[in-house]
């Protein structure tokens, strides 16, 4: 059985249309199954503990990287196959599944192919796609052997999945992709050095307690504990995934 | 080996350190590993290893095979080809199958060249096959003293 989890922001008036849309569509392609609405009242953790009592198939989130990654967050160690119907903008996650809008969501949805993929994990919070810091006094301890500290400012990113089109990293290798980039001032442009290091676990602290973000979403306190989770994650992806 | 390669192409590297980062410890890796930054501690890895001309590591390094053209102040292990650019700068022994050291590089140390593989090769060649071992180089004071 699907369980379609639509995010609190679609219940805006301007979504109403695509929202009916969408309903409709599952229901012509017969994948309808139980619709829940995020509300002030439901969060969507608790809508899917307890639709996970019930042991379903699938989870599928309808709105953006956000809801995605609070759903990944929320099923625990269930093994439901996760899918996604992006609606409105952040949904680069869905890009690189191979889904570019609602339409060809649900015709993914139909196929039913499904892939397993790393998470990332910083402390106890997964993320899919990636984590960020600025690299201002933040040091790198990878796998308790070396350290790096960038010297200049710029960012750290830590990547899962890489939802650019550049595509370097891949979400069933049980690693990590450290980007380090470091902005220089020049005279006319300035320039970037970039460094890049594949790992599976690192501590990462910030001297300046600046926070962690994690999918762009979520923000955490340093010094983290980064790992991965192999193959953990069952997602349903289109035939123009980018991995 | 490595002249195809540029420093942003990240696709068969493993591991980028750029010229803005230090690291600090015992780096060790399967993968090619290019160093652009400072690296303070021992460098290990089974595949390439390209060291850039602004690099500089202080701590013994072993590889498959290395690419030097920055600093390396410790010992030096390869296990097949190491080519020395003009920038290079050794201060250390190396250990190594085969070696090109271009005009202007610095090495300061002994040069150990694999015993067996040479002399299988002198026997296939004849007698002047390979000329010299570098083996029984100058040793490390001399060759300093020589570049002082």
């Amino acid at each position: 059985m699907h369980i379609y989890i639509f995010d609190q922001y679609l219940n805006q008036k301007k979504y109403e249309r695509i929202v009916a849309k969408i309903e409709t569509r599952l229901t012509d392609l017969g994948l309808n199954g139980k619709n829940c609405h995020v509300g002030p009242l439901k969060s969507l953790r608790s809508i899917v503990v307890e639709e996970l009592r019930n042991t379903p198939k699938t989870i599928v989130a309808v709105g953006n990287n956000g809801t995605l990654n609070q759903v990944i967050n929320s099923i625990g160690e269930s093994d439901a196959v996760v899918g996604i119907i992006p609606v409105g903008g952040n949904n680069s996650i869905a890009e690189s599944f191979g889904i570019k809008d609602e339409d060809q969501a649900c015709n993914v949805l139909s196929a039913r192919l499904m892939e397993k993929i790393d998470l990332g994990k910083i402390n106890n919070q997964y993320f899919l796609s990636n984590a960020r810091i600025s690299n201002k006094e933040t040091i790198l301890e990878i796998k308790g052997k070396y350290t790096v500290e960038p010297t200049g400012p710029g960012q750290v990113e830590v990547i899962n999945l890489n939802t650019k089109n550049n595509n370097t990293s891949n979400p069933n290798d049980g690693q990590l992709e450290i980007f380090i980039t470091v902005t220089k001032k020049g005279m006319i442009t300035n320039e970037i050095d970039r460094s890049f290091i594949q790992t599976d676990r690192a501590i990462i602290n910030n001297l300046l307690h600046e926070n962690f973000i994690i999918d762009d979403l979520i923000e955490i306190k340093t010094p983290v504990e980064i790992g991965v989770s192999k193959n953990k994650l069952k997602v349903i992806v289109g035939k123009e995934r980018r991995f | 080996m490595f002249k195809s390669e540029k420093t942003n192409d990240f696709r068969d590297a493993e591991t980028v350190i750029g010229p803005s980062v230090k690291v600090e410890g015992d780096f060790s890796g399967q993968g090619n590993l290019i160093v652009d930054g400072v690296i303070k501690g021992n460098v290990s890895t089974n595949g390439n290893l390209k060291v850039g001309d602004k690099a500089k590591i202080t701590a013994s390094v072993s590889a498959a095979n290395a690419l030097i053209s920055g600093e390396v102040r410790g010992n030096i292990i390869i296990q097949e080809d190491l080519e020395l650019t003009a920038t290079a700068k050794v201060f250390g022994d190396v250990q190594t199958k085969s070696i090109c050291i271009a005009r202007g590089a610095i090495l300061s140390g002994k040069c150990t060249m694999d015993q067996k593989n040479l002399k299988a090769e002198n026997g296939k060649k004849g007698k002047g096959g390979v000329e010299e071992s570098l083996g029984e180089n100058k040793s490390a004071d001399e060759a300093e003293d020589n570049f002082d």
